[in-house]
C-alpha cells in the first residue's frame, strides 16, 4: 500500500497541495482527476521523487520514503509513464527497455545483447507486446511506443506504476489495447495511478476516483458508486470564490469579429465557426485537446485551415497568416504557453512589452526609425499600469514569477492596441492575486474599452465569473452554447450542473 | 565623509561596467595593448596601428558575415568560400571582363546575394538546420571558385587596389569603412523593426511567430546578408591585399566564429552589442600580429591564438554568471 499522509507542497507564492492524504492500494486502479493546476501533476512528481513535499510523509508499505529524486523511486520500484514518449528512436525495443540497468548485461565491457534481449522479451510478454526485440522504436506506431514505455517502467519491477495521461496520442481502438494491459496488470498486484481528463476512460478503467481542485483534496469514491456528473462537479462546483463581477449586455452591440465554417485537415475539425461582439468575453470552455485551441489557431492563420470565411466588423477578411490578423487587423493572441510562445526570457521586461507595437515608436510613419525613448516610457508605462513587479524594465522577462510573466505577456498585446483579443488559459500557473487581477483586467478591457474578447479556458469557474456567453467544445466539436446574462447570474453550482450535462 | 561617497559611486561605476557584456573584452584589448608595447618596440607605432586597424576592418566584415546567422541561433560555415566564389567572379569581372570597377562590386555582391538566398531558402524549405545546409553549400561554392579559376590569381587594377591602402589622417580608409558598419549594425537592431524582428526570432522563434513576425523569411533575409557581407568581406580583402584569388577565405570560418564568440554574441542568438563586436575583431587581429612581433615561433601560432580565445571567453563565461548573481 502506498500512503500519502498531509502532504503539503509550497512554491514561492502559491500553496500547491495542501494537506493531502490518500492510500494506493495492491490491484487497484486510481484515478487522479482535476483541472489544470489543481495539484495532480505536482503529486505525482512528489510520489516519483522529482519534487520533495514541504511536510507530510510518503509511506510505502510500512517504510517511510525520503526521495531525492526519480532514480530513488525506481530503487523503491515506483515508475512513471509520461504523457509523452521518452524513447530514443534509433535503438531497439530491448536496448530501451534495459538502457538504465544495461551494465548488468555487460561483461568485461561488451554487451551481452542475447540476454538484454530476452529480459526486454519477459517484460513486452507483460504487456502483450508481440514484436520483434530487435527493431528500431523508430519504426513502431504511437500505441507500441506506449506500450513499451509501460515495459520499460515494468522492467525496473514496478509496484507502484504512474500512468500520466497515456492515451492522449493513441486512438480508440490502441487505448482499448492499453486498458487490456492495465486489468492485466491489476491481477498481478501492481498499484496504478492513472491521470485523464477523458471521463469515458476514467469511468470505464478505474477502480476508485480522487478528485483534486485548487491544491485540496476533494474527495476519493469507489468508481462504481458515481457518474459523471457527480465527477464534473466535484471538479469545478465549489463555492463561488469570485464576485459576479455584473452584467456586459452586449448582446446588441455589433459583431466585431466572426469565422464561420472552419476546417482543418490538421486537427481534423470541420465547419466551426463564432462570433464576438465588442464588449463581450465569449468563453471557449473544453478540455485540453477539446479542439478550443486547435480552432483558434486555425482561424488565426497560425495553422493552415482548409476551408472557412473570416469577417472583421462585417467585412471579409482573409486570415492566410498571424502576422497578417496583428499587424493588419489588430487581431491579439495571448497564448497558452507563455515561456515557448509568448514570452522571449532572455530579453528585457521592455523588449517584451513593445514588441508588438513598434511602430507606435517611429519619429514619424514616413521614417522608421524607433526611438528607444519612447520605446521605453511606454513599457514604463505598462509596467505601471498592470503592477507588473520587477526591480527595472531592463530586467529579463525570464526571472519575473508566473504571474508576471502573465502579465508582461498581457501587456505586450495591450500595447499592440488590439481591438480582438484572444486569451489562451490566462491564469494556468499563477497565482491567486495575479489571478484575480488579470481576471479584473479582461472585465474591463470588455466593459471599459469595449473590446471583443475570447476567453478560453478548461477552468470552469473562471469563464463562469467572466463571460457571459460560452461555447462548449469536446472532441473537437461545438456542443453547446450557453448564453444569457441572467443564466450566469445564477449560482455556480446550477450553472456547473448544467454544464456537466454536456460531458455525460 | 565625502572621499567615501566619491569611493562608492566609483564602485558603482565598475560594477554597472562589469555587468555589461563588453566588459570582459575592452579590459582584454587594454591587458593585449600594454603587453605588446611593453614586450615589443614596434607594436605601437604608426605603421603598425595603422596596418592593424585594416586587417581589423576586413576581420570585421568576415565576422559580421557570421554575426547576421549568429542572431537568428543559425550559422554560415560557407563565409570562406563564399569570399572564395566572391573573389573569383570579382577578378573576372575586372580582368577577363574588364568592366568597371563599380559594376564589378556590384557584380560581386549579387553574386553573394545570390548564395545567401540559396543558404536560405534550402534551410527553410527542407527544414534543416543552417549547419548540414552550409556545409554542403561551401562545398560547392569552393569547387565552382576553383573549377573556373583552376587556382590561378586574377589581376587587380591599380585603381581598385588604391582603395584598400587609403589613408585617412593617422587611420586607414577601411578602418572607418568599418566603424561605420558597426554602429550602422548597432542602430539596425536596436532602432529598426526588421532588425528588432531578427533578434526577436533568435531569442525565440515560435514567439516571434505568435508576434505576427514571419520567421521563415527573416531566416532567408539574415543568410542574404551574411553571404552579401562575406562578398563585401571578398571585395575588401582583394583590395588590401591587391590580388583575388580562390584560397582566399580558407580560414574565414573558424575565425568569424571566434570574433563573435571573444565579442560576446551569443552563438544561439537574440543578442547583439556593437561594442562587443567591434572589440572581437580587434582583440582576434591584436592578437596575431602581436604573436608575430613578440618572435613566436610562426608554427606555434595557431596554439596561442587558441589558448587565448580560449581564455577570453571562458573570462566571459564567469562573468556572466557572476553578472547574473549580482542582479
Amino acid at each position: 500500500m502506498l500512503e500519502l499522509k498531509k502532504i503539503t507542497k509550497t512554491f514561492p507564492g502559491v500553496k500547491a497541495l495542501s494537506e493531502v492524504s490518500v492510500n494506493f492500494i495492491e490491484g487497484e486502479i486510481h484515478a487522479i482527476l482535476g483541472e489544470n493546476g489543481a495539484g495532480k501533476s505536482t503529486l505525482m512528481k512528489i510520489i516519483c521523487g522529482i519534487y520533495q513535499a514541504t511536510s507530510g510523509q510518503v509511506v510505502l508499505d510500512g517504510e517511510e520514503l525520503h526521495l531525492h529524486n526519480y532514480n530513488d523511486a525506481v530503487k523503491h520500484h515506483i515508475s512513471i509513464v509520461n504523457q509523452e514518449i521518452n524513447l530514443i528512436p534509433e535503438a531497439s525495443i530491448a536496448e530501451n527497455i534495459c538502457l538504465d540497468k544495461l551494465s548488468r548485461f555487460t561483461k568485461a565491457g561488451f554487451v551481452d545483447w542475447n540476454k538484454v534481449n530476452k529480459t526486454a522479451q519477459k517484460y513486452m510478454d507483460m504487456v502483450g507486446l508481440k514484436i520483434n526485440p530487435t527493431i528500431k522504436v523508430r519504426h513502431l506506431s504511437a500505441a507500441h511506443k506506449q506500450q513499451i514505455q509501460i515495459a520499460k517502467a515494468l522492467s525496473t519491477e514496478a509496484k507502484v506504476l504512474m500512468l500520466d495521461e497515456p492515451t492522449s496520442s493513441l486512438t480508440q481502438y490502441e487505448a482499448d489495447i492499453l486498458f487490456d494491459i492495465m486489468r492485466d496488470l491489476k491481477k498481478k498486484g501492481i498499484i496504478m495511478i492513472f491521470v485523464s481528463h477523458k471521463l469515458d476512460e476514467v469511468m470505464e478503467i478505474s477502480d476508485k476516483v480522487t478528485v483534486f481542485r485548487d491544491g485540496c483534496l476533494v474527495g476519493t469514491e469507489l468508481t462504481k458508486d458515481i457518474d459523471q456528473k457527480k465527477i464534473v462537479r466535484m471538479m469545478i462546483g465549489r463555492e463561488f470564490n469570485m464576485d459576479y463581477k455584473g452584467r456586459l449586455d452586449a448582446d446588441n452591440h455589433s459583431v466585431a469579429f466572426k469565422a464561420e465554417g472552419i476546417s482543418s485537415n490538421v486537427y481534423g475539425f470541420h465547419d466551426l465557426g463564432f462570433e464576438v461582439r465588442k464588449g463581450e468575453i465569449l468563453g471557449f470552455y473544453g478540455l485540453v485537446g477539446s479542439g478550443r485551441t486547435e480552432l483558434i489557431r486555425t482561424t488565426l492563420g497560425i495553422d493552415p485551415k482548409s476551408a472557412g470565411k473570416t469577417y472583421l466588423n462585417g467585412e471579409e477578411i482573409k486570415l492566410s497568416s498571424f502576422s497578417k490578423a496583428l499587424h493588419k487587423y489588430r487581431i491579439g493572441y495571448v497564448t497558452e504557453n507563455r515561456k515557448e510562445e509568448g514570452l522571449f526570457l532572455d530579453n528585457s521586461i521592455s523588449m517584451n512589452v513593445s514588441m508588438n507595437s513598434l511602430d507606435k515608436f517611429y519619429v514619424s510613419t514616413r521614417i522608421p526609425f524607433i526611438l528607444t525613448r519612447r520605446e521605453k516610457e511606454n513599457s514604463k508605462k505598462y509596467v505601471d499600469e498592470l503592477e507588473i513587479k520587477a526591480p527595472k524594465i531592463t530586467t529579463k522577462a525570464g526571472s519575473l514569477s508566473g504571474g508576471n510573466q502573465q502579465k508582461v505577456s498581457i501587456a505586450k498585446w495591450l500595447s499592440a492596441q488590439c481591438d480582438v483579443i484572444i486569451f489562451d488559459e490566462p491564469t494556468v500557473g499563477v497565482d491567486i492575486g495575479a489571478k484575480s487581477y488579470i481576471h479584473d483586467l479582461i472585465w474591463n478591457l470588455a466593459k471599459k474599452q469595449q473590446k471583443a474578447v475570447i476567453l478560453i479556458s478548461s477552468d470552469m469557474n473562471e469563464i463562469i465569473a467572466l463571460s457571459r456567453r460560452m461555447l462548449i467544445f469536446k472532441d473537437n466539436k461545438i456542443v453547446a452554447e450557453l448564453k444569457g446574462e441572467d443564466f450566469f447570474a445564477q449560482s455556480a453550482k446550477m450553472i456547473s450542473e448544467k454544464i456537466g450535462e454536456f460531458f455525460v | 565623509m565625502n572621499s567615501k561617497n566619491e569611493k562608492k559611486s566609483f564602485r558603482i561605476i565598475m560594477r554597472d561596467f562589469f555587468l555589461q557584456s563588453y566588459s570582459s573584452s575592452i579590459v582584454a584589448i587594454i591587458l593585449l595593448v600594454l603587453i605588446f608595447s611593453i614586450g615589443t618596440d614596434s607594436f605601437l607605432t604608426q605603421y603598425n596601428l595603422y596596418n592593424l586597424s585594416r586587417t581589423a576592418a576586413v576581420y570585421g566584415f568576415i565576422a559580421g558575415a557570421q554575426l547576421m546567422v549568429a542572431v537568428i541561433g543559425g550559422m554560415n560555415l560557407a563565409v570562406g568560400s563564399v569570399g572564395a566564389l566572391s573573389c573569383v567572379v570579382l577578378g573576372i569581372s575586372l580582368q577577363n571582363l574588364g568592366l568597371p570597377i563599380p559594376i564589378a562590386i556590384i557584380i560581386t555582391l549579387a553574386v553573394g546575394a545570390i548564395c545567401g538566398y540559396i543558404n536560405g531558402f534550402l534551410t527553410v524549405k527542407l527544414r534543416l538546420s543552417g549547419f548540414i545546409i552550409t556545409l554542403a553549400m561551401s562545398f560547392i561554392y569552393d569547387g565552382i571558385a576553383l573549377g573556373v579559376s583552376h587556382g590561378y590569381p586574377y589581376q587587380i587594377p591599380d585603381a581598385f587596389a588604391s582603395l584598400g591602402r587609403a589613408k585617412l589622417g593617422i587611420t586607414s580608409g577601411l578602418f572607418i569603412m568599418m566603424l561605420v558598419f558597426v554602429i550602422a549594425l548597432a542602430i539596425f537592431f536596436k532602432n529598426t523593426k526588421f532588425g528588432r524582428d531578427i533578434l526577436a526570432t533568435g531569442g525565440n522563434q515560435q514567439a516571434a511567430k505568435l508576434s505576427g513576425i514571419r520567421t521563415n523569411a527573416i531566416t532567408i533575409s539574415c543568410n542574404v546578408l551574411s553571404c552579401i557581407i562575406a562578398s563585401l568581406a571578398a571585395i575588401l580583402w582583394c583590395s588590401r591585399t591587391a590580388s583575388a584569388t580562390s584560397s582566399t577565405g580558407e580560414d574565414w570560418m573558424l575565425y568569424s566564429f571566434a570574433v563573435c564568440a571573444i565579442g560576446g554574441i551569443s552563438l544561439s542568438g537574440g543578442n547583439f552589442t556593437g561594442i562587443g563586436f567591434f572589440c572581437g575583431a580587434w582583440i582576434l587581429t591584436m592578437i596575431r600580429n602581436g604573436l608575430t612581433m613578440l618572435n613566436v615561433d610562426v608554427y606555434f601560432e595557431q596554439a596561442f591564438l587558441g589558448a587565448i580565445i580560449l581564455l577570453a571567453v571562458s573570462v566571459e563565461a564567469i562573468r556572466t554568471r557572476v553578472a547574473e548573481k549580482i542582479k
